[in-house]
């Protein structure tokens, strides 16, 4: 019935597509390997600020995520009147498609200030025995930038979260009323329903946190050090190849420096698939 | 009880999470329009200020942005829309399924890793250099996914409706195609246009792929201009606080545009339904 030749030019673009994939990795892969050659696996170690600076802040940021995202899902499903429902969806998407570094600089100049002097300045005189929050309060920290991160991210895992929680069927709500239960174990329930969507959307958001490089840059601090303190400055990966690829010169900086890039490749390429595949297996 | 706790929860929760939106778009419009109206309107043709001596414009970037989404468009649509159509045209196909995958996986990752592949590859292997067509194709790596699922679900529905119809006239299936397309034109529209949304706002694969020289206009095809998102970084690091201030005003500039291709993609889709 149809006649295959006309599927011949469309595939061209699939293959297109597909091969894109690959020639990033390959790319990175053979980009690397004088930095391989000549440090060794040892390479990674003379890295690790930047590493432990990675994963502090995407945790940080998607433990933020995580509470704020499914908070503002439910509310906006179950409370907000059928009219102006549209009107949050449409805000909610705006902010998730939002260009991130207008949010890392708003954040450096005007966000910090703020948190700086009333926030930050609150944890570190009350909490400022515990190691997280030890250090000062400065104006660029892993706590800024966690929450730049997050506010960068929220909208995004709200928008997953919000759209399998509004498919859930009447029908579950009905039945739950009907048992003599109120709208908080609705609540429950539906989310215990969906948890597995919802870890897979968190896991979405935190691959895409692992990637963000200028709102983190500009709201990090820029300092090669790996503290425990929250509200020191640090580095993370994604920063520390965008500050240093300009002095890279020679061929083993560059090297160096898409080796790193393709540790965060694998990383953030784990976490997309282990996302899809929870998002996407209905339960 | 309960009910009322967890009702407390979900709206400090929702009231944390967008006030700080707003409270940037006040601050991007009240300093933005600070320093335009300051300036004058010449600010979206102007060059860029010297450090610490008064305003300036940004002109430079402003048409380096627009070339690049230009050429970036030019490279990505085809390639989206004939990735669309084979995925909406043959569901049933493993390619089609592979393809899809292959292709939302490509949306969310990290661009700074375009950008690194793009200059290992373009600017590096194959000698284009630091200029806007190398940045442009890496925003059209970024850009692709984007457009692709937008269209395949926009095409979605105008298949549904329209393939039976179609064959049922005895049309060809390139006719049959170009009738699905032109019935989802809507859809495909919007596509292009998220994606351009997305691309507007791109820094991290411009720093691999452009120079930060913000004095440049367009003088041939491979000039090394830079774009608006690279300049407010730059300036946003810089000491000095006129370029701050331009720094608001391009931040300014960029939401306008974010908020128009954004409106019009609703605006598009509500037309459909």
């Amino acid at each position: 019935m149809r006649s295959n030749k006309v599927y011949y030019y469309y595939f061209a673009g699939c293959i297109a597509v597909s091969s894109l994939l690959f020639l990033i990795i390959i790319s990175l892969v053979i980009a690397s390997i004088p930095a391989f050659d000549f440090y060794g696996v040892g390479l990674f170690a003379s890295y690790f600020p930047a590493i432990y600076g990675t994963i502090v802040v995407s945790i940080t940021a998607i433990l933020i995520a995580t509470v704020l995202s499914i908070g503002s899902s439910i509310f906006i499903v179950e409370y907000v009147p059928q009219r102006i429902k549209g009107f949050f969806i449409n805000l909610n998407d705006l902010m998730a498609s939002f260009p991130t570094i207008v949010y890392g600089f708003w954040g450096l100049y005007e966000l910090g200030p703020f948190l700086n002097s009333t926030l930050f300045q609150f944890l570190y005189t009350y909490l400022g025995f515990i190691p997280l929050f030890s250090t000062p309060p400065t104006a660029v920290s892993y706590l800024l930038a966690s929450i730049v991160l997050a506010i960068m991210i929220t909208p995004f895992a709200s928008s997953l979260i919000r759209e399998v929680y509004s498919k859930i069927p009447e029908s579950m709500d009905e039945g739950i009323y009907a048992l003599g239960l109120g709208k908080y174990h609705v609540i429950k329930i539906k989310i215990s329903y969906i948890a597995k969507s919802i870890l897979g959307a968190l896991t979405l958001a935190y691959g895409r946190g692992l990637g963000e490089t200028v709102a983190v840059d500009l709201t990090i601090g820029n300092s090669f050090i790996a503290s425990p303190s929250l509200l020191s400055t640090g580095i993370t990966i994604p920063a520390l190849i965008a500050n240093q690829f300009g002095s890279a010169f020679t061929e083993l900086e560059l090297s160096s420096l898409f080796s790193l890039a393709l540790v965060l490749f694998i990383i953030g390429l784990v976490f997309i698939i282990a996302g899809k595949l929870l998002f996407y297996k209905r339960q | 009880m309960k009910d009322k706790l967890i009702f407390l929860f979900t709206l400090i929760c929702t009231l944390i999470i967008f006030s700080p939106f707003l409270w940037l778009v006040l601050d991007l419009i009240i300093k933005g329009l600070n320093t335009i109206i300051a300036y004058g309107i010449d600010f979206l043709i102007a060059e860029p200020p010297l450090p610490g001596d008064g305003l300036g414009g940004i002109g430079t970037v402003l048409e380096g942005t627009l070339f690049m989404v230009l050429i970036a468009s030019l490279i990505s649509i085809p390639i989206s829309l004939s990735t669309a159509v084979y995925v909406v045209m043959n569901e049933r196909s493993k390619f089609a399924f592979l393809f899809r995958f292959l292709t939302e996986s490509l949306l969310e990752f990290p661009t700074i890793i375009i950008g690194i592949s793009v200059f290992i590859i373009f600017a590096k292997g194959l000698k284009l250099g630091l200029n806007g067509i190398t940045a442009a194709i890496a925003l059209s790596i970024i850009m692709i996914p984007y457009t692709t699922i937008q269209a395949i679900e926009n095409m979605k529905q105008s298949r549904d409706k329209y393939l039976e119809t179609g064959y049922a006239l005895g049309l060809s299936d390139s006719n049959v195609i170009k009738l699905i397309v032109s019935e989802g034109r809507e859809g495909v529209i919007t596509g292009i246009l998220i994606g351009m949304a997305k691309i507007f706002g791109e820094t991290a694969p411009l720093l691999f792929t452009t120079v930060t020289s913000f004095n440049i206009f367009l003088k041939n095809l491979f000039s090394p201009v830079s774009a608006i998102p690279v300049l407010i970084f730059e300036y946003a690091f810089s000491p000095y606080e006129n370029w701050h201030d331009v720094a608001w005003g391009a931040s300014l500039t960029l939401m306008f545009i974010v908020i128009v291709l954004f409106t019009l993609t609703r605006f598009l889709i509500r037309r459909k339904i």
